[in-house]
């Protein structure tokens, strides 16, 4: 091996490494960056959950939430400290008015993010907070300001909670859950938690999400039984646990519930006003194609003898559909009336 | 819209059956490839039957589990290949079936494409007939059923039906075996050229779409610039419409040739549609 050979080698090694830029010295340094970047605004996350559940939020609570040393966890508080966005009262880390402002934000645009991905993506329910994760510390303030806009300025993401606005707080949390109120009682969901996930999921599958409207028929030791959409569900604790209720107050002009194909009766006719945007892909398609579509006249025309499907007559045709699809079709009266 | 006089036809009083030849076997020398497209249960096997004879050859698609029919018929000294396609409620692919047949009238680019409909579900029907003039220029709508209708007391008026749509329509009742000769026909007259179709496209476009669009359209044609119906080809792109996302990378979609009359830049502006 000739020593010019060696030379050159040697230069490549040291431009491979420490080239400006794009060595590999500084796309470590650009990843360590970012990586400093996710980490401090999962802990200021982390420190406004606790300050508004008003639990107090130490180094520990860090490390555990973050899952990181309680060395870095410390490391952590100092930085927050020196750029002024967490005071310390001993053991006790408080979010100053920047670090509020921060945690916010980031809150604002995972909520915003998951906003998106429900209402015009295919994504489907149990990838969004996953991605919202990611997302929330992708996109800078103005890019998150313009996702706002798209969206119509939302004021709740899919799950219920509500999206901080630019300068402010979010408001009180209803922490109640079932296990707070009677059989009889009829609730509202104001929230799913999103975790675990498996809860999550298994709540989605029974049917339960934000505007859910269920009433308590009867509590046992670790489950209950709850009425949802006509249906008879049992929720073990655990799920019991990860749903925010409220009293269901009922008004007339507030009914938040629209009117669908499946409480259309045997001979009442209807005009369709749209499909659910719970109903996707295939499904949707095919609804679509049959004529399912804005303005389409609908009637109930008869039922099966076991009382689901229900033969409807659309676009002069007839069509069976299971109540499951009837209740994702939005219908209003002929005469233009809609219960909303 | 240029049609042939037919008079002298239905006028004559022998029908002239000397044309008709029906072959039923699948032939591997042919003239010209008709597709056989419609709704599920319109009667579109009784049409194939009535056109090809009893005797068809049937396999699958390739690669799929879908079934295929095959059979041919002489008419006019030429020989014609038809091709059976799988029952679909629209060209929108969300299924094996309808990518079969979207696929085959898009890329097979068969010389004729008979949409064969429903005499009593007209309505439902014609979403797959507009869906169909939209990627092919040739094309005869076959109203079947129409005994049915007669039945229910509803007559089609197949002259204003053929007016609106600028193709051929011919009402028959293939299990009655009722003008199934007019039908292969005008199948002659659209594929030798005879009988040229105006078809009636929609250019109502979402008018949220309608930047999105123009944007897509504008690249489309820098890539495939012979490509005629490119803004069909964006709106499948922003579906995500696989099929098409595929074609356009490798190349395929360059093979389409659809000669189309409408200037494609003139958009009807239209108040806005939500699906």
């Amino acid at each position: 091996m000739s020593i010019t050979f060696l030379l050159i080698l040697s230069l490549l090694l040291l431009v491979i490494v420490f080239f400006p830029g794009y060595g590999l010295l500084s796309l470590m340094a650009k990843s360590r960056k970012g990586n400093a970047k996710i980490l401090i605004e999962n802990a200021l996350k982390h420190l406004h959950d606790f300050e508004y559940k008003k639990i107090a939020a130490s180094v520990k609570s860090i490390a555990s939430a973050l899952s990181v040393s309680v060395n870095k966890a410390d490391m952590l508080a100092l930085t927050l400290q020196n750029q002024k966005l967490v005071m310390v009262r001993g053991e006790k880390l408080m979010l100053t008015n920047e670090g509020r402002d921060y945690a916010l934000q980031i809150i604002r645009t995972h909520r915003l993010w998951e906003r998106y991905l429900a209402d015009e993506t295919l994504v489907s329910e149990s990838k969004w907070h996953k991605l919202a994760e990611k997302m929330e510390h992708v996109l800078n303030p103005d890019e998150t300001e313009k996702l706002a806009a798209r969206l119509g300025q939302p004021l709740f993401d899919p799950h219920g909670d509500p999206i901080p606005v630019v300068i402010g707080n979010l408001p009180e949390e209803t922490a109640a859950t079932i296990k707070d109120f009677n059989a009889g009682d009829k609730l509202r969901v104001v929230h799913v938690e999103d975790e675990p996930l498996f809860i999550f999921d298994s709540l989605i599958k029974k049917g339960l999400r934000a505007g859910s409207k269920l009433e308590i028929l009867k509590k046992y030791n670790d489950s209950v039984d709850i009425i949802l959409n006509e249906k008879l569900i049992n929720l073990g604790f655990p799920e019991e646990e990860n749903l925010n209720v409220v009293i269901d107050e009922y008004k007339e002009e507030s009914e938040v519930k629209q009117k669908t194909l499946s409480s259309l009766k045997i001979g009442e006719t209807a005009v369709i006003k749209s499909i659910s945007k719970k109903c996707r892909g295939q499904q949707r398609r095919r609804l679509l194609d049959l004529g399912v579509i804005p303005g389409s006249i609908v009637t109930a025309e008869m039922k099966s003898a076991s009382g689901d499907p229900t033969a409807y007559k659309i676009k002069e045709a007839l069509i069976a559909l299971r109540k499951q699809q009837a209740e994702t079709i939005y219908i209003v009266e002929p005469n233009g009336k809609e219960s909303k | 819209m240029e049609i042939k006089s037919l008079n002298s036809c239905e006028t004559c009083p022998v029908h002239n059956l000397e044309g008709l030849k029906k072959l039923g076997v699948d032939m591997s020398s042919f003239d010209f490839v008709v597709a056989l497209a419609g709704n599920p249960n319109v009667g579109k096997s009784t049409v194939f039957n009535a056109i090809t004879g009893l005797r068809q050859h049937t396999g699958n698609w390739p690669g799929k589990t879908v079934t295929r029919a095959e059979g041919g018929f002489s008419y006019g000294g030429n020989k014609y290949k038809v091709v059976d396609l799988p029952g679909t409620y629209s060209l929108l692919s969300t299924s094996t079936d309808e990518e079969v047949a979207r696929d085959f009238i898009l890329f097979g680019q068969p010389d004729v494409t008979v949409i064969v409909a429903d005499a009593t579900r007209l309505e439902r029907n014609l979403n797959l007939v507009l869906q169909v003039l939209e990627i092919t220029n040739r094309a005869v709508l076959c109203v079947n059923l129409v005994d049915e209708a007669k039945r229910h007391g509803l007559e089609i008026d197949g002259r204003v039906l053929s007016k609106e749509l600028g193709i051929p329509v011919v009402l028959t009742s293939a299990r009655q075996n009722q003008n199934v000769n007019e039908l292969l026909k005008y199948i002659h007259e659209v594929a030798t050229g005879t009988f040229i179709c105006k078809p009636h496209r929609s250019r109502k476009e979402p008018g949220k779409l309608k930047d999105a669009i123009d944007i897509l359209t504008k690249q489309i044609q820098e890539v495939y610039p012979g490509l005629s119906n490119s803004r069909w080809v964006a709106l499948r792109i922003l579906e995500g419409d696989k099929q098409i996302i595929t074609a356009f990378r490798n190349g395929e979609l360059g093979q389409i040739k659809i000669t189309n009359d409408v200037n494609e830049n003139e958009i009807i502006d239209s108040k806005e549609e939500r699906t």
